[in-house]
């Protein structure tokens, strides 16, 4: 194997499960794997313009293997389900703050839901995130801070029906 | 709590990470391999092959020098794009289908169905090739067999076979071989179906039985001893002399793509072949009914009969779906014209053998 295979292969290791976590909260899991399998495909073909920081570069390309191979609806569809899954598996935990916080990302744009994503479940710094969405920092930073009040109007509107969502999920 | 940090710590288990699932690991880090890294050298066309009849020409003329031991690039189906250099080895394809292999369920049945298409080329005394393009299916149970099979159809191979053909005036048979005489046939044929009770059906270097697959080593060390007690130091089909490792490559990929063994013994023989210095990979290619595979090779020596000096070199290909763990295909490709490939471009696909579906049933004809 040669160094640019192990390099490449750490890379992976590092990186495998975070876009595929990615993919998943933007997709759902049946598409996931193949999805990553792609985008690795990809990034090994362009190895060379891969920056020392791969993860931000890696989850562009897998947003582009998304957009490029896997129909809208079917990321629409792919997604309701992943969160139904998301919410039922958490009600065994029984704990109405998590699935309220949840419910309310349900309810988000994908757009929002991409950048509480990025942020808060990818741990991306807004430099990191705008590089993978492909805005500048200022923009990214206007677009976070709508994407939270978003958030946090659904989750004050869930939290006022929050027997109804109990109800609603049991 | 704010609400991003309601958030963070909502996010739902199974996106948080882990280890990946070690084959899934494998299977996505050979297929990134499998990609090229740089820019494809241009200038240099691709080889077309697992072609429909219908391009066979383009088999014709898209002739490339094919290096014998080398790993020659090949980019099927596009015939346009430049060539795609591999950097994914024989053995890292094989071990992959390997233990794909092993994870396939052992199925049962009371007889073994294989299903596949063939198409050969033959120069014919008349001056031009012709095709043979025939279908076949079987179904062996432990004491009986039943096979069917047709020809859909004996013409000329290429366009420009067939303008030597209507040349030579159109004849409705002709000759190859040195005197064996065959019709021209433009449409299929009903199918022949043949019964008989027989034991003896598989082919490993020599006549097996069921029972004698059944009891194969699934020890790849093992499986290549027990083969190699019917080897001989000279071809299967002549005694024109043959190398071991082209000789074990010819008697397993018959094991591997249509024979009824364990998965255990399918893996093993995957090992094995892995194990074999002279096999190479040609990386993915596509078959002739259009399903991708990885490609992997040996060089064989064709010549009618011992002594011959007008010797050819193939390349014999086995495309198989690793990730599936079978074969779905072997090929065999004109490098050095000579032997029964005498007067053949190189680059010529000299014959395909496409499995198109294997497995147990309980019915038969």
């Amino acid at each position: 194997m040669t160094s640019d295979r192990e390099r490449f292969t750490t890379i992976y290791d590092e990186c495998r499960q975070r876009v595929w976590a990615y993919v998943v909260s933007r997709a759902g899991r049946q598409v996931a794997d193949e999805v990553v399998s792609e985008t690795f495909a990809i990034a090994w073909r362009k190895f060379d313009q891969m920056p020392r920081n791969a993860l931000p570069w890696l989850l562009g390309v897998a947003r582009n293997v998304l957009r490029d191979t896997i129909r809208a609806e079917a990321r629409r569809e792919g997604i309701q389900r992943e969160m139904r899954a998301w919410i039922t598996a958490d009600v065994a935990d029984h704990v109405a703050e998590r699935l309220g916080v949840l419910k309310a990302m349900a309810r988000l744009s994908q757009d929002e839901r991409e950048i509480l994503v990025l942020v808060a479940w990818q741990g991306l710094s807004p430099k990191d995130a705008a590089k993978v969405l492909g805005c500048s920092v200022p923009a990214f930073r206007v677009r976070l801070h709508r994407a939270r009040k978003r958030l946090r109007a659904e989750l004050e509107s869930l939290m006022l029906s929050q027997p109804r969502l109990v109800e609603e999920l049991s | 709590m704010n609400p991003m940090e309601e958030l963070r710590a909502a996010r739902p288990a199974h996106l948080t990470g882990g280890p990946v699932d070690p084959r899934t690991r494998q299977a996505e880090l050979v297929h990134a391999f499998a990609q090229p890294t740089q820019v494809p050298r241009r200038g240099r066309k691709a080889l077309t092959w697992g072609l429909g009849l219908a391009s066979a020409a383009a088999a014709a003329v898209t002739a490339v020098a094919l290096a014998v031991g080398s790993a020659p690039v090949v980019s099927p189906g596009a015939p346009d794009v430049a060539a795609e250099p591999v950097t994914l080895s024989a053995r890292e394809v094989l071990l992959v289908a390997a233990t794909s292999a092993e994870r396939r369920p052992a199925e049962a049945g009371d007889y073994w169905h294989v299903s596949s298409r063939s198409r050969g080329l033959h120069p014919v005394n008349e001056g031009f090739v012709i095709s043979i393009e025939q279908e076949s299916e079987s179904w062996v149970g432990a004491e009986e067999q039943w096979g069917s099979s047709r020809t859909l159809a004996v013409k000329p191979a290429t366009d420009a076979d067939r303008a030597a053909w209507e040349k030579a005036g159109s004849p409705r048979e002709l000759t190859f071989a040195g005197r064996k005489r065959i019709p021209i046939k433009e449409s299929a044929e009903q199918p022949h179906i043949r019964h008989a009770r027989a034991q003896e059906i598989f082919w490993l270097g020599r006549n097996v039985t069921m029972s004698d697959l059944r009891s194969l080593p699934a020890d790849p060390a093992a499986l290549k001893a027990d083969l190699l007690r019917f080897y001989e130091g000279k071809d299967t089909e002549s005694d024109a002399p043959m190398a071991e490792d082209a000789w074990l490559f010819r008697v397993t990929e018959g094991l591997i793509t249509d024979m009824p063994v364990s998965p255990e013994v399918l893996a093993a023989a995957f090992r094995m072949l892995a194990d074999l210095p002279s096999v190479t990979s040609l990386g993915r290619v596509t078959d002739a009914a259009g399903r991708p595979g990885t490609a992997i090779a040996i060089a064989d020596i064709s010549q009618r009969k011992p002594g011959d000096t007008a010797k050819g070199v193939l390349q014999v290909r086995l495309i198989i779906d690793e990730k599936a763990g079978r074969a779905l295909a072997r090929e065999s490709v004109v490098v050095k014209p000579g032997g029964l490939q005498a007067g053949l471009e190189p680059g010529t696909v000299w014959s395909t053998h496409t499995i198109l579906e294997t497995g147990w049933t309980d019915e038969h004809p």
